[in-house]
Parts: C-alpha cells; structure tokens; sequence
C-alpha cells in the first residue's frame, strides 16, 4: 500500500486561466460593441428615417438581446470554470493532506492510540 | 414598406457599415481564442468530477458575429441605393465635382424606390449564415482537437440545409483568422473522413450544394485546389500524391460547380499530364496511385454534365510512355493517355457519357470531333459504352455540320466529309465514332451497344422529318456483321452498309422495303440527296427506259422526301398516289398516317395532279427494277455523278 493519492489531481490551472481570460475578454467585447452600436445607431437614426430605419431598430434591439444572452452564457461558464478550478486546489489541498497524514504514520507509528 | 418619402446622409449608412464588419471581424476573432483556449482546456483532461467538458463556446460568438455581419452589409447597399437614387438625374460632370456633398447631405428618396434596390430582407439569410457559421466553428474546433466522434456527428448532420447555408458553412471552415483555417482545413477535414464513406459523403454532397449556391465565392474553389509546387523539400513525386489525394477526397461523392471541376481537373489531371517536364508524364501512366485520383476527378465530372462538356472538349496535351505528344481536347488526350486501364476507362467513359448530356451543341460537337478523331481501335473497351451513350444522346447534332463562325451548318458537302462518304481511304470521324460505339477494339460487336444505338436512332428517326439526315445517319450506323467461327465482327463496308442504311431509311420512313427505296436511301446515306436523285433517275432510266420527259419530271422528286414518295408509289397499283399508298399500306394504320402527313406535306406544287399515270404505273415493271438496280447499285461510284 502506498500513499492515499499518489496522482495529483487531474487539472490544468493554466490552461483554465487561459479559458477564463479569453471568455473575460470576449465578454468585455461584446459589452463595449453593444454600446458602441448603440450609440452610432441612435446617431445616424437622428436622419434615417422610413421602413428600412425601422426595420434597422429591430435588428439593433435584436443584437442587444442576443449579445446579453451570450454575455449571460459566457458569464456562466467563466463561474463554472473558476469554481472548478478553486475545487480542483481544494481537492488536491485535501489529497496532499492526506499524503502527508499517511506518510507521518508511517514514520512516527507509536504515536498512534492503542486500538487505532 | 410604405410609398412615402425618405431620408438618410448616406455616407452615415456606408460608414456604419464599415466600421461594425470590423467589429465583426473583431469578435470572430475573439470567438476563435475563446475556442482555442476552451480546447485546450479539455484536451488537459480535467478530472470529469471536477469540470465536465466545456463547449465550444466560441461557436456562438462567431455565430453571432456572422449575423450581425449580414445587418451590417445591408445598411451599407442601403446607405448606397440613399445615394444612387438621389444622384440619378445629375449629369456626370456635376456629380465627378459634388460626390462628396452627395454622400454627406441629407438624401430624401421614394421609399418604392429604394425598396426596389434594397428590397430582399436580409435577416432570415443573417440568421441562417450565423447558424452555419457557427457550425462551421464547430466542426473547427472538433477536428483541430481531434474528436472523431464529434466531427463525424457534425459531419453526418450537414444534410437537410440550403445550399446558401452550406456556402456559408464551408466560407467560415475557410476563413483564415490569426493562421488558422484556410481552405486547407476543408481538405483536411475531408481528408479525415475519407476513411468513413458516409461521413465522406454527407460532407462531400454539402460541399458541392455549397459551390452551386449563387452566394459561393468563386475564389474559393481556386483556392481548394493549389497549383502544386514540385519544388519544395521532400520526394516532388511523393508530395503530389499526398496533397493530390487529399484534394481529391473532396470529390468523391458531390455534384460541384463547373468552376470548381474545371479547377480540380486543371490542378489534378491536366497540369502533371500537360507538362513535358513534370514528374508526372510518363510515369504517371503506371502509378496507379495518381491514375485513381485521375479517376476521382472523371467520376466527379460524370456526375456534372456542364462541367464534363467544358472540360473534355478543353484543349489538352500529353506525353504518352513511348514519348509520343497527344494533342487535341482533352477526351481524345485521355483516351489515348488510358489505354486500356479497365477502372479509368470506364470512368472517362462515364465522363464522356455525361458531357455528352450537356446543353451546349458547340462543346459537344468539339468533344465528338476529338473522340472520332482517336484511332477506334486504341480506344479501352470500357469507355465505349459512355462513347456509344453520347453518340446516342447527339444523334440530331451529328446529324447536322459543324456550325461556322455565324453558327450556320457547313454545306451537306462537309459533312459528307466528315462522315468519311466521300470515298476517302480512311473513315470520317463520325463514322468512327458509330464504329467505337458498336464494336470493341478487336472489332467484335457489342449486340448491347449496337441495340441501344440502334433504339437511339429509331427514337430519333419517329420525332425527326428530316429524311435526308436519316438516311445519312442510318448509313453511319450499319456496321455489317460477319461472323467468324464463334464470334461475330463488324466491318464498315461502305456499299453494303449503305444500302443496309438505305433500307432502314425506307423501313423507318414507314415505306415497303424495295431495291429502289434501298438505292435511293443507300444515295441518301452517302449524304448527298443529289446523288440520291442522280443515282435514282440513272438506275430508272437504264432499266425502265423512261425518256427526257419523264426524267424531267421526276427531277422534281429530288427532294428526299418526295423521292421516297415515288419509290413507294412504284410499288403501288397505279392509282392516284395517296390512295395508292393508303391501299398497299392498308393493314398498317401507322404507316397510313405517316403517309398522309408527308403526302400532305410533300406534295406537288399547287394545281398540278399529284405525279403522272406513268410515274405511278410501273408495278407491273418491278421485278427488272429490283434485279437492275442492284447490279447498277453494286457497280456505282458517286464521283462518276459528281
């Protein structure tokens, strides 16, 4: 028998650092367009006028809609990742305690109660 | 949309429409490293307890870039009718000074008007460019992580979309951001699959949707297929038969675009072959590897009978292994290049099959002309039943001269050339073109070929009132068996296949076969209708002793038609002509009917009876016709009546 968790935990830190950093930027992204396209929509709107304007309105509205749920979305997989990643440092926090707890053992095994 | 007035700056609409594709473009391109990162997240395996697998959530940014994409484009053809509409009326000269103003002043427009420029609504096909863009991102990220399972799912459920979808679907898989993707990746993924024959097909079959779709940028099917480049590191031979298979799988099972076949074939097929120095010029005719791919790209064109027509009547060129140039369009190149390669035969005859299958009469008859200009006993026996289908399928155009420059038919003359009539040693291409189709290159008859050929020409013979081109075809046609202990060949024996084309011409012209109508129609298949009345008048003269009179009469039955129509009339009783021929061909309702129509339609000129008593009384002479104008038609030369 060898110790409890000789495999560190299976998770690449980095790498999910990387993932949030690209889902955080691409957030701050689509925030600022959907701003951006909003005020130069509501500036040339000041002399576009007829179906076509309105029909423009609509797709801006729709832009506005579908960036907030893909904001949403992007959000929550940036939770998810990040609490994977703080359970994975948990885990292997527990693993290594549990290590160092086994290996101890074994090298101070009289400290250990009678019956245990 | 209402017919009111208008207004926008247009230069605000174009600006607008500038400046958000470069938000676009940004966001595609953040939607890119979101899926990088994202795969490389789960290609490190996280524990499945702790984190399942991410998405691909970049798909949806481009997804949605893709969408906004189409938005924005349309504000800018807005922003442009704004100002081509409210320019219309001012005179160039103002405009080249006063453009600027224009684009930068308020313009007020017919909203009908400008609903007439800008008039589809470009958000549904938005909606449906992001979803296939997104797909596309998709199938991307699978493949580069290299998810086989996912790529096949991806793969297999392309069907059941718009070819305006695929064309956006393979236009993102295509779109190179931060170099990465590029047409090489539809290579490469279809590459991947070629291994599946189903996944290969779903993927293939969109791929030729997508270039057939009016939005498909051409470009593109340029760029599929790079020239090769026999100098970069590596074995040159070796090289070009990876990249080439790789390319070619594209190709296995989707009808594509001409422009993307011409590609395909031109960087495949005719660059290696064309080149005298290539490394694949002689060789290539024993590799068996490069022959496939040849194969690939033939099959692809049989299956696109625009494509096939342009590119086998295209110009081509090859080196052949005994060092020998072949020039001439591509068909005749190739048939001579294969020998007798039993796969690629028949693949450049399925090709040949379908080319010959196009609308366009000038490729195809350039593409016959080079195949009957190919020695027919060089060409594979495999190929002669795609030969023999085009043939078939163009009986009415070999039916006619090779148009001029003012698309007029050559004079019958010509044609009598090419048909080899003419007396010339060696046969006329099209005749060739009848022989390849019915006999194999040892000369055996193929019953199958020869019957359907046959069934062709009778087909066409029933919708076809041209008699002189059916006599001409028929004797084209006849390949004279001969059977020689257990097999039965064919010869082309021009007397004895013209009178047997004669024959069929009175058969299929719904006329009683006699020795007369079998000359006259023997003449016909010489291609001469002169020759035909010539011939007739001499063989009449000598063995019925009609004088000038009657000869003068009958110059008038020159005519194919109406020649036939005396040669039936010979047969009959002597009574007046319709009724004679309505009575000898009494028991046959359809020969009737065909009768009345050509008596209707052929008859003499107004206020003259229809022929003589003595033009209609010769039954009871018949039998010194029939044995006279065989001997007459055996010893007769058509140039002693030139």
């Amino acid at each position: 028998m060898g110790e409890p968790y000789p495999h560190p935990v299976r998770f690449d830190h980095g790498k999910a650092d990387a993932a949030v950093h690209a889902l955080n930027d691409t957030i701050a992204l689509l925030r600022s367009q959907t701003n951006d396209r909003r005020t130069s929509a509501t500036r040339m709107r000041r002399h576009w006028t007829g179906g076509h304007a309105e029909r423009f309105d609509c797709e801006v509205r729709r832009m506005e809609t579908d960036a907030a749920a893909l904001i949403g979305s992007l959000q929550a997989w940036v939770r998810t990742i990040t609490s994977a990643s703080d359970a994975a440092t948990t885990l292997q926090r527990a693993h290594d305690r549990a290590n160092r707890d086994w290996r101890d053992d074994r090298i101070h095994p009289v400290d250990r109660p009678p019956g245990l | 949309m209402g017919s009111g007035k208008v207004g926008a700056i247009p230069g605000e609409l174009t600006s607008w429409a500038g400046w958000a594709r470069g938000l676009d473009d940004d966001l595609r391109r953040a939607g890119r490293r979101v899926d990088e990162a994202v795969a490389g997240l789960n290609e490190s395996g996280p524990d499945a307890g702790i984190l399942g697998r991410v998405p691909d959530l970049g798909a949806d940014v481009i997804g949605y870039a893709v969408r906004n994409g189409a938005t924005d484009t349309w504000v800018g053809q807005v922003g442009e009718a704004f100002y081509r509409i409210e320019t219309r009326d001012v005179p160039p000269q103002v405009l080249r000074g006063e453009s600027e103003s224009f684009w930068h002043g308020a313009a007020t427009v017919s909203e009908s008007d400008l609903a007439a420029r800008v008039g589809a609504d470009p958000f549904a096909e938005g909606r449906e460019d992001g979803d296939a863009a997104a797909t596309a991102e998709r199938l991307r990220s699978a493949y580069r992580s290299g998810d086989d399972e996912r790529v096949r799912q991806i793969v297999e459920g392309l069907g059941g979309h718009g070819r305006d979808w695929d064309a956006a679907f393979f236009e993102e898989l295509a779109s190179p951001f931060d170099g990465y993707g590029g047409p090489e990746l539809i290579s490469d993924i279809g590459w991947s699959l070629s291994p599946d024959d189903r996944s290969l097909r779903a993927y293939d079959e969109a791929l030729g949707r997508a270039t057939q779709s009016p939005s498909w940028d051409p470009s593109l099917s340029q760029r599929l297929f790079e020239s090769f480049d026999p100098t970069g590191e590596g074995d040159p031979q070796a090289r070009f038969n990876e990249s080439s298979r790789r390319e070619a799988a594209l190709l296995r099972f989707g009808t594509y675009s001409p422009d993307l076949l011409e590609r395909a074939f031109a960087v495949l097929v005719a660059t290696p072959l064309r080149d005298p120095d290539s490394l694949l010029t002689a060789q290539a005719a024993g590799d068996s590897e490069v022959v496939g791919q040849f194969d690939t790209v033939l099959e692809a064109l049989s299956r696109s009978p625009e494509a096939a027509a342009v590119v086998l009547a295209g110009s081509g060129e090859t080196t052949t292994s005994d060092a020998d140039t072949v020039r001439g369009t591509w068909a005749r190149v190739l048939l001579t290049f294969y020998g007798k390669d039993v796969r690629s035969a028949r693949a450049l005859g399925d090709a040949i099959r379908a080319a010959g299958r196009s609308d366009d009469d000038a490729l195809k008859h350039e593409l016959l002309h080079g195949i009957g200009n190919v020695d027919w006993k060089i060409v594979p026996d495999d190929a002669r039943a795609g030969i023999a289908d085009a043939v078939a399928s163009n009986v009415d155009l070999l039916s006619r001269g090779a148009p001029d420059a003012q698309g007029n038919e050559a004079e019958i003359r010509g044609r009598a050339i090419d048909a080899g009539f003419l007396g010339e040693k060696e046969l006329g291409w099209k005749q060739r073109l009848f022989v390849m189709a019915e006999l194999d290159h040892d000369g055996t008859v193929d019953s199958g070929r020869q019957g359907e050929l046959t069934r062709y020409l009778q087909a066409w013979v029933g919708a076809h009132p041209d008699a002189k081109a059916v006599g001409w075809m028929f004797g084209m046609a006849v390949v004279v068996p001969q059977v020689e202990g257990d097999q039965v060949r064919g010869e082309y024996h021009m007397p004895t296949g013209a009178l047997l084309g004669g024959q069929a011409v009175g058969t299929a012209l719904g006329f009683v076969p006699n020795p007369v109508s079998m000359l006259s129609g023997a003449a016909l298949s010489w291609g001469d209708t002169a020759w035909a009345g010539v011939l007739s008048d001499r063989a009449l003269r000598k063995q019925l002793g009609t004088d000038e009179t009657e000869l003068k009469d009958l110059a008038q039955t020159k005519e194919v038609v109406k020649l036939h129509y005396v040669t039936l009339a010979y047969a009959g009783d002597g009574a007046a002509l319709p009724a004679t021929m309505r009575d000898a061909a009494a028991d046959d309702p359809a020969v009737v009917a065909r009768i009345q129509a050509l008596a209707d339609r052929e008859g003499p000129p107004s206020g003259q009876p229809p022929y003589t008593s003595r033009e209609l009384a010769f039954q009871d002479r018949l039998p010194a016709v029939e044995n006279g104008v065989n001997d007459q038609f055996e010893n007769a030369n058509p140039r002693d009546y030139n």
